[in-house]
């Protein structure tokens, strides 16, 4: 691949993934600020690496990956710059006029949701991967990512079932 | 409505700012260039297709759960001599309390690297212990995998029981995400035991009683009120789900804060300190044990290697990129070309016969005993003006029983399996459907 056309990948890459990235990362981290932070950093990793990522496939579990490697040692990561801000529990529309109480119930939910567990529900239920896609993407054992959307899903429920009984 | 409704609607509005794109664009643009002029480029470590076809996933987990190396490798089968020859005995060890961690054996074929371990105790009481597991082997920690192994009892809050009937386990576990060899790998296993006061209860299937399918945990909430806990046949067992436990996690998760100085080992001990919060059970002890492991431990002459070569067939073109057969793993890729394009969809090259079984000399399907994981993906929007459309077969599983002096590669197809029809026969049917004039063969070493 040339460097036109390593560019010109860059680009179509942030065009049909950046989304993607972003919401990954804001699905894992819960905060703007982190997702932000974890956006810049995956592509210009990517930058480093699409010349060997032809098709937008293995680009996006490319980024999948990373996305979700950068949010995990961001959580774990000792020195970050940045305190931890007043919206890491909010989805952005949350506080917009006009949120739906669904919306509302699904943040308290996700809120309650340990971190392990987001990134695979975040994939199953936004970008419809199977386990086995999602496995793939991650290196994770197909068994891992099974349970681990199991119990999600069921925490998920849970919440959302209190929720809807206090209503 | 549902869930995935409810989610999407609410994650629909979460994109980033156009400044932050416009922003982030520009660097990468800027860093995009400055790694133009560089000579070479390091190969590709990670492409990973999206369609992912797992031929094995029972008999994958059923490895998960046994213990030794050889065992895991070779699930349906006697263990090869060179399989046998590559695995070291470690004998590295650590002990404290009447409990001993020892590592027993570890493997690298150069893809895959495995390790086994034993915990014993000689304690007249029950004892409970936490595994964990770290790894390292000097790729870039953002492309490691998060949890890239394979283990019965590895994480996830699960407890192995020992006694004095049981006083021992085996532990292994095995990860096919090897991302720089020829470079040595430090492996560390960890233990936090504890003693308890539940009582145990036989149990079937532990992970039933912790996610059940319907979602109702009454019956696991009726033994956590009884002050029981339930083992299986291994002695693996949880309190996961249990009121106490839960409680103590939350909260002692609520108390994590991203700033502090420990925030690994936090995390890493969350489980251990909920359970000994929750009062469940009584910390005993921890140990652990690091080894340096070599970059490979089989003789590289023992695997077989297919190099690049193509086929012909009245559809498409094959191009083999690597087909290797070694001790612990075997490792596929190919490319194929169609010649009409006309009706080709993207989304069924399983089923449209776009990937191969494997089929050994005596006819016999050998991809579920290999355990191979399956990818494919095309070009078919990335591709410039005059190329031609590429699907891209990956493939990785586990080792042979013995590496055949040639493979049949026999396109899949769409076939009904039969209630109750194992893995083996339905593949054996698949493969006996096909038409000769749609196969190939090659010889391990060189073109047939």
């Amino acid at each position: 691949m040339n460097e036109a056309h390593e560019g010109d990948s860059l680009r179509e890459a942030m065009a049909r993934h950046s989304d993607m990235v972003y919401r990954l990362a804001y699905a894992r981290t819960r905060n703007r600020s982190d997702a932000e932070d974890i956006y810049q950093e995956v592509f210009l990793r990517f930058a480093a690496h699409c010349g060997e990522l032809e098709s937008p496939e293995s680009q996006r579990a490319w980024l999948i990956r990373v996305t979700a490697n950068l949010s995990v040692s961001l959580l774990r990561s000792a020195w970050r710059r940045r305190a931890v801000t007043s919206d890491m529990s909010l989805l952005p529309d949350r506080a917009e006029p006009g949120a739906s109480p669904a919306a509302e119930r699904l943040a308290d939910a996700l809120d309650g949701l340990p971190a392990r567990y987001r990134t695979v529900i975040h994939l199953y239920y936004f970008e419809d991967m199977q386990a086995e896609e999602i496995a793939a993407a991650l290196g994770m054992p197909p068994g891992t990512v099974r349970s681990r959307l199991s119990r999600g899903r069921a925490l998920l429920r849970k919440h959302l079932g209190e929720g809807r009984d206090g209503e | 409505m549902n869930i995935r409704e409810e989610y999407k609607r609410a994650f629909a509005p979460i994109v980033p700012s156009p400044a932050l794109v416009a922003e982030t664009e520009r660097k990468a643009m800027e860093m995009r260039m400055k790694l133009s002029k560089r000579a070479t480029r390091r190969a590709s470590t990670l492409l990973i297709a999206a369609i992912l076809f797992v031929l094995l996933a029972g008999a994958a987990l059923a490895a998960t759960i046994r213990s030794g190396i050889l065992d895991n490798l070779f699930v349906y089968g006697e263990p090869t001599e060179a399989a046998r020859e590559a695995v070291i005995h470690g004998g590295e060890s650590a002990s404290d309390q009447g409990l001993t961690l020892a590592i027993t054996e570890y493997l690298m074929d150069g893809n895959e690297f495995h390790m086994a371990w034993s915990v014993s105790s000689e304690r007249e009481e029950p004892v409970y212990y936490l595994t964990s597991y770290d790894f390292d082997d000097g790729a870039d920690p953002a492309l490691r995998p998060i949890g890239g192994y394979s283990s019965g009892e590895v994480g996830d809050a699960t407890l192995v029981r020992l006694t004095p009937e049981r006083p021992s386990y085996s532990g292994s576990m095995g990860t096919g995400y090897v991302r720089t060899p020829g470079v040595p790998v430090t492996a560390t296993v960890r233990i936090q035991a504890f003693t308890s006061k539940l009582k145990p209860v036989e149990a079937e299937d532990i992970d039933e009683l912790r996610y059940p399918e319907d979602g109702d945990r009454s019956a696991l909430l009726t033994m956590a009120g009884r002050g029981e806990i339930a083992v299986d046949a291994r002695g693996l067992c949880s309190v996961e789900g249990y009121p106490t436990y839960e409680a103590a996690r939350e909260k002692r998760y609520a108390e994590f804060d991203y700033e502090r100085d420990d925030a690994d080992e936090f995390l890493r001990d969350l489980d251990a300190r909920a359970l000994a919060d929750s009062g469940l059970m009584e910390p005993l002890t921890e140990l652990s044990v690091t080894v340096e492991l070599p970059a490979q431990t089989s003789d590289p002459a023992k695997g077989v290697s297919l190099g690049e070569c193509e086929f012909e067939l009245p559809d498409r073109r094959v191009a083999i990129r690597e087909f290797s057969m070694d001790v612990a793993s075997t490792v596929l890729r190919y490319d194929i070309y169609p010649k009409d394009e006309s009706g080709l969809r993207f989304d069924g090259f399983w089923s449209d016969g776009w990937t191969y079984l494997l089929v050994d000399p005596e006819g016999k399907v050998m991809n579920v005993e290999l355990g191979l994981g399956m990818s494919a993906s095309a070009n078919d929007e990335t591709r410039e003006a005059g190329e031609p459309l590429c699907i891209r077969v990956e493939c990785d599983g586990g080792p042979a029983a013995e590496i055949p002096e040639h493979v049949t590669f026999v396109p899949t197809r769409r076939l009904e399996r039969a209630e109750g029809e194992s893995s083996f026969d339905y593949y054996q049917r698949m493969a006996e459907l096909a038409r000769p004039e749609d196969c190939f063969t090659v010889r391990l070493g060189g073109e047939e």
